[in-house]
């Protein structure tokens, strides 16, 4: 078994949190398994027993899947990029009450149900890169709610007589749940309430005012709190208009978004070097060649050793992972770190 | 082939007749691409959204009403942030000159 050969399933794959607090997870249950923590690169499998079956019912969305129980390898190829990491079985899941059914493609790929969760930790790639790095493969993932919200705004804007309407107007989008210990976010079909991405189009003080598939336009409140990463661990003053921003917070009863984390063109990419320049390398990726300039405090790891700054052992053709921010509507980026399996 | 969970005969109702009208030339060059983001039908009426403010930083959104049993363009509006994201504003697409 490889990347490549013996597929046993096709279709989407999300993330969750399990064990011991991690990167954007906090503390949770072991899982089914008794094992699952989010830093450990595992994942959550629906068919690892009867018990397991009988929660899930993949059946009832017309899917059979085999049976791998706890402890079980896979390799879990990211059909968007080729990224390919292994995990072993750690939990029962996802059921199919969450997002079965849901369609996502990637060019002539198309996966139509969730078919595995992976841990925080293996979602982030082949290592663990940095405790405060977003879910990079997230997938986009429509979710109806969404999408009818959106229609019902947009029908309505079409046939009506409004000139404008409040930007909030397509929410509530997420509903607040009455849990046991208070008021908590739900989840909406699988959309995230506290993860946002999008584009900046405008900054009103404080305010990133960002447009997204999901949502037209959304305001996202930075605090003085909110940590901010553009290449590096950073300040508002470097966001700019038209940088891509992802964001884990929480939203307020007026809609905003209020970040307590924020990634600022963030990109997570397999790519193999293909020449090497004092100051760049430039790289093949499966969508293109790409320019990844080296700066100041570019470090690489080699064969999951330490990060160093000594880049000397990289060499044309050598598959790596980086992890970057893009220059937006470009294909360049500059490099933050580069994962060699030398 | 079919998307957005509408037949062929269905989509190309909605979007041909879209595609046709005077107010869609009078904004397809703003668009970012010229593939509709979404296409719906609710009570005979059919929808079409396109995403635009292709040209700048500031996006656009254009949605259209279609009756399909009149097979004519019954809206057309075009949707835009303020600066700030409180609003959205809605107007009216004017319909682009009829050529000569």
């Amino acid at each position: 078994m490889s990347c490549t050969t013996n597929q046993v399933a096709a279709g989407n794959m999300t993330w969750f949190c399990c064990g011991n607090a991690w990167g954007p997870c906090g503390s949770a249950g072991h899982g089914a398994c008794g094992t699952c923590n989010s830093g450990s690169h595992q994942c959550a499998w629906p068919n690892i027993s009867d018990a397991c079956v009988a929660i899930t019912r993949p059946q009832d969305c017309g899917i059979s899947l085999g049976r791998y129980g706890c402890g079980h390898g896979f390799y879990v190829v990211n059909k968007c990029n080729s990224s390919c990491v292994f995990v072993t079985v750690a939990d029962c899941g996802p059921d199919n009450e969450q997002l079965l059914r849901q369609f996502t493609s990637c060019g002539s790929f198309g996966g139509r149900n969730r078919i595995v969760d992976l841990t925080a930790s293996a979602w982030v790639g082949h290592r663990q890169p940095e405790q405060r790095d977003p879910p990079l493969h997230r997938p986009q993932l429509g979710g109806a709610m969404n999408e009818l919200d959106r229609r019902q705004f947009l029908t309505r804007a079409a046939l009506g007589s409004a000139t404008a309407v409040s930007a909030t107007a397509l929410g509530p989008l997420v509903p607040l749940a009455q849990g046991a210990d208070g008021p908590v976010i739900a989840p909406v079909n699988g959309l995230d309430p506290n993860f946002f991405e999008g584009r900046i189009v405008g900054i009103d003080g404080s305010t990133l005012v960002v447009t997204s598939d999901s949502y037209l336009i959304r305001r996202i409140q930075v605090t003085n709190g909110t940590e901010i990463w553009k290449l590096r661990d950073t300040t508002f003053d470097q966001i700019v208009v038209n940088d891509r921003l992802y964001a884990r917070g929480v939203v307020t009863d007026s809609g905003d978004f209020v970040a307590q984390s924020v990634w600022v063109n963030i990109v997570n990419l397999h790519v193999e070097i293909s020449s090497i320049r004092s100051d760049r390398l430039l790289l093949n990726h499966v969508n293109g060649p790409l320019v990844g300039h080296l700066v100041a405090d570019t470090v690489a790891a080699y064969n999951v050793g330490p990060e160093t700054r000594d880049l000397s052992r990289l060499r044309p053709g050598l598959h790596v992972q980086m992890i970057g921010a893009w220059h937006p509507d470009t294909n360049e980026i500059d490099i933050a770190r580069i994962y060699a399996p030398i | 082939m079919a998307a957005w969970g509408l037949d062929a005969d269905d989509l190309k109702a909605v979007v041909g007749t879209v595609k046709r009208s005077p107010a869609y030339r009078a904004i397809c060059r703003e668009l970012q691409v010229r593939c509709p983001r979404d296409v719906w039908i609710e009570d005979r009426k059919g929808f079409v959204h396109f995403d635009g403010g292709g040209a700048g930083p500031v996006p656009a959104w254009f949605v259209f009403a279609v009756d399909l049993d009149a097979r004519e363009v019954v809206a057309a509006r075009r949707l835009e942030p303020d600066d700030k994201g409180h609003e959205i504003r809605i107007m009216e697409v004017q319909p682009a000159p009829v050529p000569a």
